[in-house]
């Protein structure tokens, strides 16, 4: 925090001195503010509880406890509920690749009548507000017998997830070099065998990329989820946590609740770590690049 | 694509002829999974719902006790004499929440795209919210919110700012900024990532061109930066605006519509009719007028706005 008070020589210096501390001052506000609420979180779910409900809060847990993962942990509906949400965004991830891999490739590099209408009709399917979706779909499941069951969620999952994946996939295919492509059909390749052999493995770390996206969309839902999903063995655990935090004694249980919201902020954190720069191009993937 | 390469042998300009006639049937046939998959889950239940919301349906009665209903739910909505302040919660809730987020992310993209030491930490600090679940956000918030135990009472309260605790999203005065700083805070990593990569856009040489001619930094943010941003923030708006009108999941999570409705959407109110007093037709009626709203606004915005990209 000290350091970048210093400003840097060079023709980047403008304006009054006043105007530059109080630009600084402006972003050491506004970065503190958003990183604030992961400390206090993360800080609170290690304190005991008597130093959470305490009227003069500390600013670092002592004594460090578990006590709060150790209470998440052993709950049962939190913990089935966690498992639920990994096969669920799991098989959404996997099924909105499926589905939109080939579409993806198809909007990139092809070349057909009415293109660009069917990439709006694609885009336009994002803009559609999930309830009006979800409620009907709730009808038809009813009828399937498919409401209250993993393949339900991950197919009312599937209808937000996958305009993602269609854009998001789109973008890093059109970003490959067709070059690369064409060099393998002069060797004799079909088309077909070019992407499988060329594309396919150099677009891996992209399709991870958007295959965690959607997993990250499916796991943070509750709509859909509490639309389609009623018995422990399905409900997810983002689910199961917001009824926990709104159930009539959870004021006495934050450290428990923030406990439980830490684990379920770990995959979208681990995504992150490891995949950082593909993450901005899925949060760009519809405006900037539509 | 089918680029003239002067070196082409025969055989690739075979190659690629074949290509080209066989290219677009392929094409179309990669389309197909994906295009029923979304004409069977998106485009048929979307029918679905508008047909649904001429009908009648209570759950109570069974999933099968479908009947003609006229306008009868769109009625109901407006015979409801808190109808306007649902459509008015909708309207705070949307574009209170767009216009912090723009402005906050914007703001935030100007700052963090001048040469600053540790550039990228700062930069990766601005994407946390995106990690963080709606539901978690709601936990946290509500934690530091909270009207006895919370952090923010206590430091304002010794500051001597405010006089006694107070329960900031339950009050009513005090509920909707609440509500609508959760809301930036956790919206921020899109506009900002996006306002980010549209600055990134700009060439640096017509900055430093305005620098010879004396152009203030004001003036180099008139003429230049908000001009050439001009695309990328006209649909950011526009996908924020939309998104969080009909967004769900963090005001579930963080009010459920309470208290005593004050904070529900129409997209809040659609889940609740549907199934907490299972008129499930009803509800559809009212995503109905949700989206319907949000077409004519949409139209009005692209018309407005002479969206030319």
């Amino acid at each position: 925090m000290m350091r970048r008070r210093r400003s840097r020589p060079g023709r980047q210096i403008e304006g009054s001195f006043v105007f530059r501390r109080a630009r600084d001052l402006v972003t050491v506000i506004l970065l503190a503010w958003i990183a604030f609420p992961f400390l206090w979180g993360l800080i609170s779910s290690l304190k005991t509880a008597d130093a959470i409900f305490s009227r003069v809060p500390t600013l670092l847990p002592n004594p460090v406890t578990l006590q709060h993962y150790y209470w998440a942990f052993t709950n049962a509906r939190f913990m089935r509920g966690l498992l639920n949400s990994f096969v669920v965004a799991g098989a959404t991830a996997l099924l909105a690749m499926t589905i939109c891999a080939a579409a993806a490739y198809s909007l990139a590099r092809y070349r057909y009548r009415f293109k660009k209408s069917i990439m709006t009709f694609f885009v336009s399917t994002q803009m559609l507000p999930r309830v009006l979706v979800a409620i009907p779909l709730f009808v038809i499941f009813t009828r399937l017998r498919l409401v209250d069951t993993y393949l339900g969620l991950v197919l009312g999952y599937a209808t937000f997830a996958a305009p993602f994946a269609i854009l998001m996939l789109r973008g890093f295919f059109a970003g490959f070099p067709v070059e690369l492509e064409e060099s393998a059909w002069i060797d004799g390749a079909s088309r077909l065998q070019a992407f499988f052999r060329i594309v396919l493995p150099l677009i891996v770390p992209g399709i991870i990329a958007t295959g965690l996206f959607a997993f990250v969309l499916a796991w943070n839902d509750l709509l859909f989820a509490m639309i389609l999903a009623r018995s422990a063995s399905v409900v997810p655990a983002a689910v199961v946590l917001n009824n926990l935090a709104h159930s009539q004694f959870a004021g006495t249980n934050y450290g428990g609740l923030l406990a439980g919201g830490v684990i379920l902020t770990l995959p979208a954190v681990i995504f992150f770590l490891s995949l950082q720069h593909h993450l901005i191009a899925g949060m760009t993937a519809g405006a900037t690049k539509g | 694509m089918d680029r003239d390469h002067n070196q082409n042998s025969g055989r690739l300009r075979k190659l690629l002829t074949r290509a080209s006639r066989s290219q677009a049937v392929v094409g179309i046939a990669l389309l197909l999974p994906a295009f029923t998959f979304f004409a069977v889950f998106i485009i048929y239940p979307i029918l679905h719902a508008v047909w649904l919301s001429f009908q009648d349906l209570y759950l109570m009665r069974g999933i099968d006790s479908i009947e003609p209903y006229g306008f009868g739910n769109f009625r109901r909505f407006f015979a409801d004499p808190r109808w306007t302040l649902y459509v008015r919660n909708t309207v705070i809730w949307t574009f209170g929440s767009v216009v912090g987020e723009v402005g906050l992310g914007l703001l935030l993209a100007l700052l963090l795209n001048r040469r600053i030491p540790f550039r990228p930490v700062w930069r990766g600090i601005v994407i946390l919210p995106w990690l963080m679940p709606p539901v978690v956000v709601a936990i946290v918030w509500r934690w530091i919110l909270d009207g006895e135990w919370g952090i923010l009472n206590y430091v304002l309260m010794n500051l001597g700012i405010i006089q006694s605790r107070i329960s900031w999203l339950t009050n009513r005065s005090t509920m909707w900024i609440s509500i609508l700083v959760i809301s930036w805070w956790k919206s921020i990593p899109f506009s900002f990532v996006n306002l980010l990569a549209g600055l990134q856009m700009i060439p640096e040489e017509l900055y430093e061109a305005a620098i010879v001619d004396g152009a203030s930094l004001w003036h180099r943010f008139r003429m230049i930066t908000l001009p050439l941003l001009r695309p990328v923030l006209v649909v950011v708006t526009l996908l924020m605006t939309i998104w969080r009108s009909h967004d769900f999941n963090l005001l579930w999570a963080l009010t459920r519509g309470g208290p005593g409705g004050q904070s529900t959407t129409l997209a809040i109110l659609s889940y609740r009719v549907g199934f907490e007093f299972y008129r499930v037709a009803y509800g559809a009626s009212i995503g109905v007028l949700l989206m319907a709203f949000m077409l004519v606004f949409t139209g009005v915005y692209m018309r407005r706005i002479r969206l030319d990209i």
